[in-house]
């Protein structure tokens, strides 16, 4: 045993022998290390659920269709853009880049770095399950089998467009105004004016998927603009009406 | 000729307390004793209750030793303890607050390589640390205290705060600049 040179390397050493102090063993550390990658797969798993539902709603709502309106969409766009999904997307990413830029030797980078990655890595993996029928079931499973938790929140943020736009099948027309119906059964009728902006191309007619920007008064929307869907976002959006025909689910806009 | 023994390394030390010999942790005492208490003095600026503070720094390396990866380097390891504990100590002033949240970590910054200082600079700020070292912002001084008083360099400092080397070399380099505004202000000479 070496002799103590000072009174602390004494008392250390006194310590150790009497067992006051011992070495912890090894599998505590594993057991912690365990933990942390539990916890941070959980998180980033909740992430990535989250993150790909926000993707898949703002498809499934026609907000991604709203630029093509000009200025008038983005800024409706801006408007109703889920801020609440956005906002619990990035607290997540900023925990997830916290822990590891805590646990790992991720310190060595400036914490921006850390968080552009996960950022990155977030958001390719996200769009990829958006665009994936994953979601696209559980909606199916809502919507059939109306799961209490789910349901509504598929419903608010898929199927609710964001303000004052109407995406739905045209079922009537008539001179200058026509009807649609909307995934939700709702008989929305529209008004065309001459400063109606029409997409080149397109004609209003009956069986037509189409999407219109306009203000709802007094149960007529005046369109400012209208512009067909993409091929099979419409064929889902008639698909969807049409059964709400068949169950006879017809009623007229809620909104005044 | 004799040979003499090869001073083992810490990590050859700590292998061996691993192993069992436990009564090795004397040597790891002996050689960081003096230095951690150095460090603390000077962090702190007080000499009450710095002695407890580094026997649990030594009791708390201890206890984990086996949480260390001996192909690593000891020496950041056992001064990360050292700066926790001395953190922790400093948490319960109150006259000294510790930034919750700090950008300079955020950001990348272009100040990033170790500026040789001429030995006659150096030797001056040594000499200005000494005298006004607790006036000196507690996120600078610790940078301040490991490179100049400890001689580390600046990966070891980085490590040992968990830091980029670039926001090590900004907190040096704005340490140096507040050390020497203080000292002006204080009609020292440089």
């Amino acid at each position: 045993m070496t002799t103590p040179n000072s009174p602390l390397e004494e008392k250390i050493l006194k310590a150790i022998h009497e067992h006051r102090v011992n070495m912890r063993p090894h599998w505590r550390y594993t057991l912690r290390m365990v933990g942390l990658i539990v916890l941070l797969m959980v998180i980033a798993a909740y992430l990535l659920f989250h993150a790909s539902f926000f993707f898949y709603a703002l498809h499934q709502n026609g907000s991604l269709l709203l630029p093509g309106f000009g200025i008038n969409g983005i800024s409706r766009l801006f408007n109703s853009f889920p801020w609440d999904l956005f906002a619990i997307g990035l607290i997540l990413v900023v925990i997830i880049s916290a822990i590891v830029g805590q646990k790992t030797r991720a310190y060595r980078l400036p914490f921006i770095y850390t968080l552009a990655g996960i950022l990155a890595i977030a958001t390719l993996v996200s769009v990829l399950i958006a665009w994936s029928p994953f979601h696209e079931k559980f909606n199916q499973m809502a919507t059939d089998d109306n799961f209490s938790v789910i349901t509504p929140i598929y419903q608010q943020y898929t199927i609710e467009e964001p303000g004052e736009t109407f995406i739905g099948e045209i079922t009537q027309v008539d001179d200058k105004q026509f009807t649609l119906i909307d995934r939700r059964g709702y008989v929305i009728k529209v008004r065309v004016t001459n400063s109606t902006n029409i997409q080149k191309g397109f004609s209003i007619a009956k069986g037509e998927a189409t999407i219109v920007i306009g203000d709802l008064q007094n149960g007529w929307v005046n369109a400012e603009a209208i512009n067909t869907l993409p091929l099979q976002f419409g064929k889902d959006v008639i698909s969807q009406v049409q059964k709400n025909i068949e169950k006879g689910e017809q009623i007229p806009h809620p909104k005044k | 000729m004799v040979n003499e023994p090869v001073e083992k390394s810490d990590e050859q030390v700590v292998q061996e307390i691993l192993d069992g010999n436990t009564d090795a942790f004397a040597i790891l005492v002996q050689r960081y004793e003096p230095k951690l208490k150095r460090y603390g003095w000077r962090f702190l600026s007080q000499t009450e209750n710095i002695e407890d503070i580094v026997q649990n720094v030594f009791l708390s390396v201890y206890e984990n030793l086996r949480s260390f990866d001996v192909k690593r380097r000891f020496s950041p390891w056992i001064y990360r303890i050292a700066h926790n504990a001395f953190v922790n100590a400093l948490k319960k002033r109150p006259h000294e607050p510790l930034p919750f949240f700090d950008p300079e970590v955020l950001f990348p910054h272009p100040l990033s390589l170790e500026r040789p200082d001429r030995d006659l600079e150096r030797k001056d700020l040594k000499e200005m640390l000494d005298k006004l070292l607790s006036e000196i912002s507690v996120k600078y001084r610790e940078p301040l205290i490991l490179f100049y008083l400890q001689e580390l360099d600046y990966a070891t400092i980085a490590e040992i705060l968990h830091l980029p080397i670039s926001t090590v070399g900004v907190r040096i380099s704005r340490g140096r600049t507040q050390l020497k505004k203080i000292s002006e202000a204080k009609g020292y000479s440089t």
